[in-house]
């Protein structure tokens, strides 16, 4: 049970704000598990609650399957790197890195022989003298790991860690802390507004809105298969239309948007006459030359183009909708504004999903 | 819980001894106004109004509102000394001489006020040093000393500091980035201080104006020493009726008054404090 | 844009000169040779090495310096807990707690003072170091909680969450991480508590009381000869001193290496210390103390030395500037003090009270050189309370080259000595005169209303004509040629008429006032013994004459008057011939007619 988390039924308010509503969340030990979402969701507050520095109004937490209720942040087995680091501007490297220990009161020759080691292992060797308003950012967040790591916690949180640091170091840092965290087999409470980065780096994600978590699921499970409007607007479904069922026929639902109309897989959730959400995948819908006559297929208008390096992305209109429909650079071939298209929406394109966002 | 408990204990000593040392006599004093004086000075413990009655005869009413206008002069007069010199070193001074600059301000405040006031009085004196110069230059020698602009000096010169440093803090906190933005969109230096600069610092104005106007409402060594005692300011009544009338029960009613009308000044200048919170 | 911030600079330049402008001219004085402040005659070190003899203001500066000190060390430790727990919590009943921390700051002083008087009363808690302290420690707690919570207040949070979260409990939380980060904060608030401490006069002059003269007492009361250079010397020290402190503490927060602010702060220290160093020990332990409560300039340093010597005991001097305000400790009943010096109508005052111990009259056997004229009076049958001290005579010193002859209280309302006219600030020498002048036969004593009205009324005529009203250093106001006429007492006038032969005294012919001062012992006194030896003491010739050469107040000890130089022997003003003395009346208690007093005095003062 080391390392394990469990939230359940967790509520906290501040004021009239309910920042977290009655979240449940199972996090194994060694598991990397992110929390996604937009700014004011609650991320950092339901973190907050998991660190002892709220006590939330409602539900139990459990860390390694202790009831930590009433146990405060310096007793808890959990540590914290914080989003703007919280270096300390009056103790250098060596003397922040070693503050847990020196607070455990650990001899001065085992304290310094771990702070090596964990500076080591941030790739800080060396950099003990310095003081902490003379690093750069990446070298504070190394240093902001270390001395959360130095203590060997049950469980670390990292509050958007990686928030304040330009792209390419970002992205070195996801690899270093996703291998770190591997090496060490230490669970991670990792919260995050990216959704790349959630992707890249989880176990498991879990997307929160409005102080809820909205689903949660392995990154590929999610990606594959959000479930309500905000999830799936979250993680890029970029075409989200509210239709109506016409019918079902051979597995497949008839839908009509509009005037718009194509089929969905009959996943079972679909009812005829009954209205919905769905989302349709940019890169699931196909791009046929003007005449072309696949069935199914509709006609439409290029609008505008988004070169994106690695994929364009087409808005199209048609039917009176503006679609987004990328195509991979290769697959692509130049076309211009105004010029006549058809558009195909196979039926594995499309994505059911349950009105949840939240408002 | 344990921080709340920890605050408490944190708390807990200062608010005991002001309670004790400030509470407590408060009602002692309130018990005393409503007394009358002994023969020999006294306190004779009746309950009755009548020292207040006296305190708003007219005469101290005179006094009250000549206190109030020393008090408000010399707000004014602070405000537009050390506004300009504040801003000089918020946003004219290399970041390195600000402290220092900042401790020059406050720094004749370690000697002993009296000893200060003596020194203007050798400045402004007859014979003295200001009319020594003037007179080096062919002007003719005023009477600069015992009168009212004498005491608006003392009080403004002991009162700059608490004027200038919140003013200070207001400037510091005030975001460079606004005044620019103002520029750019157009806003001449006059507008920017006024649309800008000025209600921004409103926060530093009320709280300097709180810290000057206070103290100046009960002053009373200026007005004897550097005003030749030729004017009666509610501190030297307060501090008359103390220690030569022997009259405690009028002396604690005038002081009630007098924190009364303290109350009303803090009062007023809650209103800027707040709506310059909420900009 | 360049125009503009030099414009700015120049009016920031002259508001410096305006607030360093006294601060300039009382360093200058200190090393004037003059003693005067009027004129400057060269540059001399002889101040500093007076101020190091003059045992009085040493005493005083240690005291300053001790409860300075200590106050800071309190109200720095309470006031920032509580900014800490602000910081920390946020209260239920938030306002009304932030209401109690802002009564200091915006009460006024005086009301403060003599709120705290009735307090101490109450607890019958005796006057002196502790009060005093106390009051300081009150007064300074808010100033520490505004400026800690102000640096607070642009906290990180997460530094202390941080710290928590690393195992730190919030004790050490605040050890650590909270205090180090506030530290320049918490100094800077001691420092103003410290600044307050040691400038504060209007509270402790109304808490103070044995051995608890601070500096500004001692200054106050020192003003009655003028801010003497040593005082200026003492206050350009104590500038150093805290100059050098600052500037270490500026080079500090700087990053500065420890080394380089080692310099300054070890001198500055050392300043501060010296005191301490020369002065030696105030009193050994066990050594007898008396304990003196008397007007600021009534007795030398020199003879209080003699009668240290003799009785091996240590002197305690405090001082005042009115009966009144002796009335006031005697009546609160908490001074100890063993002898004290009140006027013939306080002597009457404290005798109804019954405050005065019933003197031995056996154990003071010089009260036979004083003259019988001064013994016996209706304020003291039998002297069996008081002995005479001092006496004088209440009237004009004049700069004759300027006014010519004065023989009249009438030249006080010449209108041809506009704007050179001082008066007492004291009701009953003006309002006095005033009845002296009326021709109905009022005496100085009259407590008849509609006498005193018209009085007031001539008072009032007369208010346009006076530069200024002053019963401290009237004579060094007229010494300075800022006035030509002044209404005052004798022996400060005595004493300037030393110092410039332009200056005469005359107790005009319409007749005046004469002050007796006696001294006697409180009842309760810790001492009574020694307050016996000691009026036994300042009885004998040689010292009542020393007493009278150095003080110029006239002796009532007929030995002693023998054995003066004829130059003060027959000096006009300390010794009037007996014509003037048939005419002058001495000041009696007015009763309940002080209130009238009082207020009538109030409306000549406040008339415009
Ligand atoms: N101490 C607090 N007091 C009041 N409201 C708060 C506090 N902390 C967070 N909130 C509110 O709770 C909501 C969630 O905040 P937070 O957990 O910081 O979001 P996130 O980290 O996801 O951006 C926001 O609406 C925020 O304004
Ligand atoms: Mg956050």
């Amino acid at each position: 049970m080391r390392g394990a988390i469990r939230l359940v039924g967790v509520g906290k308010s501040f004021g009239g704000t309910e920042a977290v509503r009655e979240v449940s969340l199972d996090v194994a030990p060694g598991e990397f598990v992110t929390l996604l979402g937009p700014s004011g969701c609650g991320k950092t507050t339901l973190l907050r609650l998991l660190a002892g520095f709220e006590t939330p109004d409602a539900g139990q937490v459990l860390i390694s399957g202790r009831d930590v209720a009433g146990l405060p942040p310096h007793r808890r087995p959990v540590n914290t790197v914080f989003q703007h680091y919280a270096l300390f501007p009056h103790q250098d490297v060596a003397g922040n890195v070693a503050f847990g220990l020196r607070m455990q009161k650990r001899p001065a020759a085992e304290i310094r022989d771990k702070v090596a080691r964990a500076l080591d292992l941030v790739q800080l060797a060396g950099y003990e003298a310095r003081r902490v308003d003379e690093l750069s950012g990446g070298q504070k967040q190394r240093v902001a790991l270390a001395r959360a790591l130095v203590l060997e916690p049950e469980v670390l949180l990292l509050d958007e860690p990686l928030a304040a640091l330009d792209a390419k170091l970002r992205a070195q840092m996801q690899v270093e802390l996703k291998n770190l965290q591997e090496r060490l087999q230490m669970t991670f409470v990792f919260v995050t507004h990216d959704r790349d980065e959630a992707l890249i780096m989880s176990d498991r994600v879990a997307v929160m809105n409005a102080g809820r978590v909205e689903q949660e699921g392995a990154p590929d499970a999610l990606y594959d298969r959000p479930r309500t409007r905000f999830v799936a607007d979250f993680l890029g479904v970029r075409n989200l239309l509210h239709v109506r069922v016409l019918r079902i026929d051979e597995g497949l639902a008839q839908l009509e948007a509009g005037r718009l109309r194509f089929a969905a897989r009959d996943d079972g959730g679909y009812r005829a006459g009954a209205e919905t959400w769905v989302g349709v995948r940019p890169e699931r819908v196909r791009l046929l030359a003007e005449g072309a006559s696949e069935a199914g297929a509709e006609d439409g208008v290029v609008e505008d183009e988004i070169y994106l390096g690695d994929r364009t992305d087409w808005v199209v209109r048609a039917a009176g909708h503006a679609l987004v429909v990328a195509e991979s650079a290769r697959g692509a071939q130049p076309r211009g504004r105004g010029e006549r298209v058809r558009l195909l929406l196979p039926p594995e394109a499309v994505l059911r999903l349950a009105d949840g966002d939240g408002v | 819980m344990t921080a709340r408990r920890q605050a408490l204990l944190l708390l807990v000593p200062a608010a005991l001894t002001l309670f004790v040392l400030f509470v407590l006599p408060q009602a002692l004093m309130f018990e005393a106004s409503l007394g009358r004086r002994s023969a020999y000075g006294g306190i004779v413990h009746e309950w009755s109004f009548a020292n207040y009655a006296r305190a708003l005869e007219p005469l101290y009413l005179g006094i009250f509102a000549r206190s109030v206008g020393l008090a408000a002069l010399t707000t004014g007069l602070c405000l537009a000394l050390a506004w300009p010199v504040a801003w000089w070193i918020a946003f004219r001074v290399p970041q390195r001489h600000k402290s220092a600059l900042l401790v020059l301000l406050v720094l004749p405040f370690w000697t002993s006020f009296l000893v200060r006031m003596y020194a203007w009085i050798v400045l402004l004196r007859t014979e003295g040093v200001v009319n020594a110069v003037g007179v080096a230059f062919g002007l003719p020698a005023f009477d600069l000393l015992y009168n009212d602009l004498a005491v608006l000096i003392g009080q403004v010169y002991g009162e700059l500091p608490f004027m200038a440093l919140p003013l200070y803090a207001s400037m510091e906190k005030l975001d460079r980035r606004l005044l620019e933005a103002a520029a750019d969109l157009g806003a001449s230096p006059l507008r920017r201080l006024r649309e800008i600069a000025l209600p921004l610092t409103l926060p530093g104005i009320a709280a300097g104006a709180v810290l000057v106007f206070i103290p100046s409402l009960g002053a009373y060594l200026a007005p004897d020493l550097l005003g030749g005692a030729k004017g009666v300011y509610v501190g030297n009544l307060v501090q008359s009726q103390f220690a030569v009338a022997r009259d405690a029960p009028f002396g604690a009613a005038l002081s009630f008054v007098l924190a009364l009308l303290v109350f009303v000044a803090v009062a007023a200048a809650r209103r800027p404090l707040a709506a310059a919170r909420g900009l | 844009m360049n125009r503009r911030g030099s414009g700015l600079g120049l009016f920031a330049l002259l508001v410096y000169l305006f607030l360093y402008a006294p601060i300039l001219v009382l360093a200058a004085l200190s090393f004037n040779e003059s003693r005067s402040s009027a004129l400057w005659e060269g540059f001399t070190f002889a101040w500093y090495l007076k101020l190091l003899q003059n045992a009085q203001v040493m005493q005083a500066l240690r005291t300053s310096l001790i409860v300075a000190f200590v106050s800071t060390v309190f109200s720095t430790v309470l006031g920032t807990a509580a900014a800490l727990a602000f910081h920390r919590h946020r209260f239920r009943r938030g306002a009304a707690i932030e209401a109690l921390f802002a009564l200091p700051i915006v009460v006024p002083e005086i009301v403060i003072a003599s709120s705290m008087v009735l307090l101490f009363a109450a607890l019958s808690l005796r006057l002196g170091l502790l009060t005093v302290v106390l009051a300081h420690v009150a007064f300074s707690i808010s100033y520490v909680v505004v400026v800690v919570r102000a640096r607070l207040a642009g906290f990180d949070r997460t530094l202390e969450e941080a710290a928590m979260d690393l195992g730190a409990g919030p004790w050490r939380t605040l050890w650590t991480v909270t205090l180090p980060l506030c530290a320049p904060a918490i100094l800077a608030g001691a420092l103003l508590a410290f600044a307050l401490s040691i400038d504060d006069y209007v509270i402790t002059s109304f808490v103070a009381g044995v051995g608890s003269t601070t500096l500004p007492l001692q200054i106050y009361s020192m003003v009655r000869s003028g801010v003497s250079p040593e005082i200026n010397a003492v206050s350009t020290l104590l500038l150093l001193a805290t100059s050098l402190l600052l500037l270490a503490a500026h080079l500090l927060e700087r990053g500065k290496p420890a080394r380089l602010c080692a310099a300054p702060a070890g001198l500055g220290l050392a300043l501060l210390a010296g005191p301490f160093l020369i002065g030696g020990p105030a009193a050994a332990a066990g050594e007898k103390v008396l304990n003196l409560y008397i007007w600021s300039n009534y007795i030398a340093p020199e003879t209080l030395a003699k009668f240290e010597a003799r009785h091996g005991v240590k002197v305690n001097v405090d001082l005042y500037d009115s009966n009144e305000a002796l009335l006031a400790k005697l009546q609160a009943g908490n001074a100890n003090y063993d002898v004290v010096c009140p006027s013939n109508y306080a002597v009457a005052i404290l005798a109804r009270q019954e405050l005065l111990h019933p003197l031995d009259l056996t154990a003071l056997p010089n009260l036979a050189h004083v003259d019988p004229a001064f013994l016996d009076r209706p304020h003291d049958p039998g002297n069996r309370l008081s002995i005479p001290y001092f006496w004088g005579t209440t009237g004009i010193a004049y700069r004759k080259s300027r006014t010519g002859p004065i023989d009249s209280w009438a030249a006080l309302w010449e209108p041809r000595f506009k704007g050179r006219i001082l008066m007492l600030d004291d009701a009953r020498e003006t309002l006095g005169i005033a009845l002296l002048l009326s021709r109905d036969g009022h005496g100085v004593n009259e407590t008849d209303e509609r006498a005193l009205r018209q009085a007031k009324e001539l008072l009032l005529v007369q208010k346009p004509l006076v530069r200024t009203y002053n019963s401290a250093d009237f004579d060094q106001v007229l010494l300075a040629g800022d006035v030509w006429l002044a209404q005052g007492w004798s022996g400060q006038f005595a004493r300037a008429m030393d110092e410039d032969p332009d200056i005469e005294y005359v107790v005009p012919k319409e007749g005046s006032s004469f002050f007796l001062d006696s001294l006697a012992i409180p009842r309760g006194a810790p001492n009574p013994a020694l307050g016996h030896a000691f009026l036994d003491f300042v009885m004998e010739p040689e010292i009542a004459a020393e007493i009278c050469m150095t003080m110029r107040y006239s002796t009532p000890n007929r030995a002693a008057r023998a054995l003066l130089p004829a130059a003060i022997r027959d000096h006009p003003a300390i010794f009037p011939p007996p014509d003037v003395m048939n005419r002058v009346e001495l000041l009696e208690d007015v009763g309940d007619a002080t209130v009238l007093y009082d207020r009538l005095w109030t409306e000549v003062k406040s008339a415009r």
